[in-house]
């Protein structure tokens, strides 16, 4: 086996999407890794540091200047959009995360869909984007930038509430395509203000979750939406889903998404034999039980399983807890790093 | 260069101070001199008067939990008999922080009036770590005999202590008194479910669910 030169984290972040060979496996944060000891270390609150792309920027950066991640995601929630959208908003305080109130919701109908022509002004959207701008500028080639656009689903839920937008899937699949598409301008405008930015990569969350979508869902709603997210939006893009999603792996797989953000209910070994090598799998270190409540030792042992199953990228599954202990995060890139040592060779 | 600081385990987070700008405190465990587990109340917070708000809330729990300067361990506390008392230091460390800057800081009594049923819980130090729960006047009484082995099994659970022999009996497994933690802690054992759902919605809080998993207000 040659070993691979030494690279930078950005070099090894976008080589990892593309399932090309790297030095180590990456470190990597789709989501996001802020917390309150961070926010006091940078003195950057939430939620302030959702609506100040300073604060914004300070906060993010800790992932690669403090914890050793290889990547930076300035975008911490998943509201910004929605926010811009018109949603009510639930800003809440430093320990915790902003929501949208989706028992409010905005649209009942598919003809309500408008995405305004300031979209990308509203001071919410314009944060992200100036944030973005300053990493890039602060940070240059060294490390790899992250940027996040809502997928449809998600917005359908903050938009229309979670209930009546799943029985409106139910009732008329024909007018939730036509609104999953109308939404889907939305994901692609923002998307495409972050690459001009300056992102490296976006992640595109869309919420079409194991516990209440369905595989054959993703097939008939989303697939043929994220094969044109993949051919608009020209960065490579990271897929997140919670949930169990093994039985959906194979329809993403077929999509020409670069890579899977995996929760830990999906086993690293059968998400990377359901992948079959078509995606490049990043996340899976689970969050409420080990990140949050557990030690070093029992991270690391989460660690070395995906690093064993051959994954080409690690970091925690989702946006973790805001109270999570310091420790834990930095033991993740620690334990990449011991791992590939005992191993002797690059991934 | 990083400025995180390897300060041990992480046993306990208040994520905001309502006394102090907001600010996170953590209490850390490093094991030193002998195995004795010694703790330190920090924050990242560089706001000014960080330093002497760490410095009242390490004091206010040696006041209130009996603990002493670590052995070994500059600016840590630890427990007279070393040992970790893990699920007690949490909670003594929650109740410092939820005391003011200034404020009066001293040690419970080891009796707590129990409003439900109108009578007083005493606990008595039995020697080697052992306490004994009663009520004066209340021995023969079975609705009293229930309310002190609840109580009693709420301290167990509370400050991880171990049964006695008899009801209404606990010690702790280290053989030391440590009669300020029990003070500390027969208030909460008198509604010990309380206790847990308050820990339980604090673990909660801050964590990020899907939207189809959000618990909407």
């Amino acid at each position: 086996m040659t070993a691979v030169p030494s690279m930078t984290s950005r070099e090894r972040v976008l080589a990892a999407l593309k399932r090309k060979p790297v030095d180590r496996t990456p470190v990597c944060n789709p989501t996001s890794v802020a917390t309150v000891e961070l926010m006091d270390l940078v003195d950057a609150n939430f939620p302030f540091a959702n609506r100040d792309p300073e604060l914004m920027a300070r906060l993010a950066a800790t992932s690669y200047t403090e914890l050793g991640f290889d990547s930076i995601m300035p975008v911490f929630s998943i509201i910004q959009e929605s926010s811009a959208l018109g949603c009510k908003m639930q800003w809440e305080q430093k320990d915790n995360w902003p929501t949208v109130r989706m028992r409010e919701p905005i649209w009942e109908d598919v003809d309500d869909i408008r995405i305004p022509n300031d979209f990308l002004l509203h001071p919410d959207m314009a944060c992200v984007i100036e944030g973005i701008r300053m990493l890039r500028r602060e940070f240059g080639d060294e490390v790899a930038i992250i940027g996040k656009t809502m997928g449809p689903w998600t917005l359908g839920y903050h938009c229309f509430g979670v209930e009546p937008f799943l029985l409106m899937s139910l009732d008329d699949p024909g007018k939730t395509k036509l609104a999953l598409d109308r939404m889907k301008e939305a994901t692609i405008v923002f998307g495409l203000a972050q690459i001009e930015a300056g992102a490296d990569a976006l992640t595109v969350p869309d919420h079409a979750t194991g516990d209440l979508v369905s595989a054959d869902y993703y097939k008939r709603f989303l697939r043929d939406l994220h094969i044109e997210f993949v051919e608009r939006l020209p960065v490579p893009l990271i897929l997140h889903i919670c949930g169990r999603t093994v039985d959906r792996m194979g329809y993403i797989a077929e999509t020409g998404i670069a890579a899977f953000h995996f929760d830990s209910k999906n086993a690293p070994s059968e998400s990377m034999a359901a992948m079959d090598d078509r995606v490049s799998l990043v996340g899976n270190i689970n969050n409420p039980e080990t990140l949050f409540a557990k030690g070093p030792e029992d991270v690391r042992k989460e660690v070395y399983a995906n690093l064993d199953a051959g994954v080409q990228g690690v970091g925690p599954e989702c946006a973790i807890p805001l109270q999570t202990s310091v420790e834990n995060l930095r033991e993740i890139p620690l334990a990449v790093r011991d791992w590939h040592a005992e191993h002797g060779r690059s991934h | 260069m990083g400025r995180l600081l390897d300060l041990g385990e992480r046993v306990e987070l208040v994520s905001m101070d309502p006394h102090f700008h907001d600010i996170s405190i953590s209490l850390y465990r490093e094991t030193g001199e002998g195995g004795a587990s010694g703790y330190l109340a920090h924050s990242y917070s560089g706001k000014d008067g960080v330093a002497e708000r760490l410095d009242f809330v390490m004091r206010a729990m040696a006041v209130m939990g009996g603990m002493v300067p670590a052995p070994g361990q500059p600016g840590r506390l630890a427990f007279a008999c070393g040992e970790e008392h893990r699920a007690a230091v949490k909670r003594l460390f929650l109740e410092a922080c939820k005391k003011a800057p200034g404020s009066k800081v001293a040690a419970l009594p080891m009796s707590i009036y129990d409003r439900k049923n109108d009578f007083t819980i005493d606990a008595t130090a039995t020697g080697s770590g052992g306490y004994r729960l009663a009520v004066a006047g209340g021995e023969g009484d079975d609705k009293v005999a229930r309310r002190v082995d609840g109580v009693t099994r709420g301290l167990i659970k509370l400050a991880e202590m171990e049964p006695g022999a008899e009801l209404g009996e606990a010690r702790f497994a280290c053989g030391t008194t440590h009669d300020e933690l029990v003070g500390l802690l027969l208030g909460r054992a008198l509604n010990v479910r309380a206790a847990m759902r308050e820990a339980e919605a604090a673990a909660a809080r801050g964590v990020l669910a899907a939207p189809s998993a959000q618990q909407q207000t």
